[in-house]
């Protein structure tokens, strides 16, 4: 009899542990959207993987347009990354003896002039463009000269809009070029 | 009444064809036959242009890369008209044009020694003609003269200042959203202008201000890095920052070309570089 009582006992005590490990309420896994400013050294933050922007209903008309523009420019982004002079590129190219600056890289000047001409007129797309800026700066496999332009662009864009960017580690190499060169304030 | 008339007439056509109103000799810069008239046009109002370059904030580590006690519109000029003396076209062969003045000319062998670098072998690219023969002639102690633009021309010194233009300079393809005449375009080949300018001065070792083989990165095997701070390279990207702040209704492409091409100029910078007596040197 005793013995009987205490195996209930055991039984409902594991019932009970079991039942309350079960019904207590999960910790939600917080899915939060990284920053390529948040991981800065990687070579090609989600930059490339976009993420695409959700349609919503609630929206007013002057803020679903700049969702479209947002879009249109990550896409944009996207496609001229893939532009950007490499140093592999620059070596196969066959258009001269380096004395002076390659055509590849002073045509990539287009992108630059684009994006700048784009931020101008909304500033909202910055954040995106530091992105961009940001991957270029430390993509080692492109050309040094792109890269400084890049991280001349980080910096003066990122001081425009009041973004800290002081995590992401650009080398000293691209840096001291990106220091000696005209800003755009 | 006529008469005088008509002699008005042929002295102004006299004066036209001395090339009295002519543009192509501007500052004293010679053009030879082989320029192709559009691109002397073009060159002629860049020079022109310089007048137009306003300079703030000048450092005196700028004035030092560029061995000047001021940087302003007559000060480039003068620096410019020292050592540009002829252009020449792309067609222009200075082999063909070259006569031997002496052979076994002595030229100094107290500098000709130090011509071995520490950054292994030295060349000049031969865009700045003139330097590029008077640096093969010292090579092989042989003094030469060029014709060009019609002058006979003795290569005593690096400064004898033949500069050869290529279609490259003009190319307004690379930049479709940039025309020849545009401002940026402009400024883009004064820049190139003044890097090949620097290559007429320097003696010794640095006759010439020699660029020096990339070691490593993007131009690793190439000559096409720098040792001085005073060199073309960093000369040309000191001057297209301040001429970014000339380029006065510049478009953002354009004003990215110009801040792409300092960025190249000063990308080819060698780590440890130093500055180098600017002097050029002469034989009589």
């Amino acid at each position: 009899m005793k013995y009987r009582s205490l195996i209930f006992t055991l039984i409902g005590i594991t019932l009970a542990s079991v039942g309350f490990y079960f019904l207590k309420p999960q910790p939600k896994i917080h899915l939060q959207e990284e920053s390529a400013l948040s991981m800065p050294n990687s070579l090609m933050p989600e930059l490339m993987g976009a993420k695409k922007i959700p349609t919503r209903t609630n929206l007013d008309p002057e803020q679903i347009a700049r969702l479209k523009e947002l879009k249109k420019f990550r896409v944009y982004l996207e496609s001229s990354y893939l532009r950007l002079p490499s140093i592999e590129s620059l070596k196969l190219s066959k258009e001269g003896d380096f004395h002076h600056v390659p055509p590849t890289v002073i045509e990539s000047s287009e992108i630059f002039g684009d994006i700048a001409d784009r931020l101008n007129k909304n500033s909202y797309l910055i954040r995106d463009a530091l992105k961009f800026y940001s991957a270029c700066a430390l993509n080692e496999q492109l050309v040094t000269s792109v890269r400084a332009v890049c991280a001349r662009n980080l910096k003066d864009w990122s001081s425009k809009a009041k973004i800290d960017i002081s995590r992401i580690e650009i080398p000293d190499t691209i840096q001291k070029i990106a220091d000696v060169l005209p800003g755009r304030n | 009444m006529i008469k005088r008339w008509g002699f008005y007439l042929i002295a102004a056509n006299l004066l036209c064809s001395c090339g009295l109103f002519k543009k192509d000799d501007l500052y004293g810069i010679k053009f030879d036959s082989t320029v192709p008239e559009e691109q002397k046009e073009l060159l002629v109002d860049d020079l022109q242009f310089i007048g137009n370059l306003s300079f703030s904030n000048v450092t005196s580590q700028d004035l030092e890369k560029i061995d000047l006690p001021e940087l302003s519109p007559n000060a480039l000029v003068q620096f410019l008209v020292s050592r540009v003396k002829y252009i020449v076209g792309e067609s222009y062969d200075s082999d063909a044009q070259r006569t031997v003045v002496s052979n076994n000319y002595y030229y100094s062998p107290t500098k000709f020694a130090a011509f071995q670098s520490p950054f292994d072998r030295v060349v000049t690219v031969m865009t700045n003609s003139g330097s590029a023969v008077y640096l093969e002639g010292k090579k092989n102690s042989i003094l030469y003269s060029v014709n060009v633009a019609d002058t006979d021309v003795l290569v005593n010194s690096t400064r004898v200042g033949i500069i050869k233009i290529g279609e490259g300079l003009f190319n307004s393809s690379r930049l479709q959203s940039m025309s020849a005449t545009s401002t940026a375009k402009r400024l883009l080949r004064l820049g190139t202008l003044f890097h090949e300018s620097r290559h007429s001065d320097g003696n010794g070792s640095n006759a010439g201000f020699p660029h020096t083989k990339c070691n490593s990165g993007d131009f690793a095997g190439y000559y096409a890095c720098e040792s001085n701070i005073n060199g073309p390279y960093n000369l040309e990207a000191m001057l297209l920052n301040h001429f970014y702040q000339s380029c006065y209704g510049c478009s953002q492409t354009e004003l990215s070309a110009i801040q792409v091409s300092a960025a190249d100029a000063a990308s080819r910078l060698l780590y440890g570089a130093t500055r180098k007596d600017p002097q050029p040197e002469f034989v009589k």
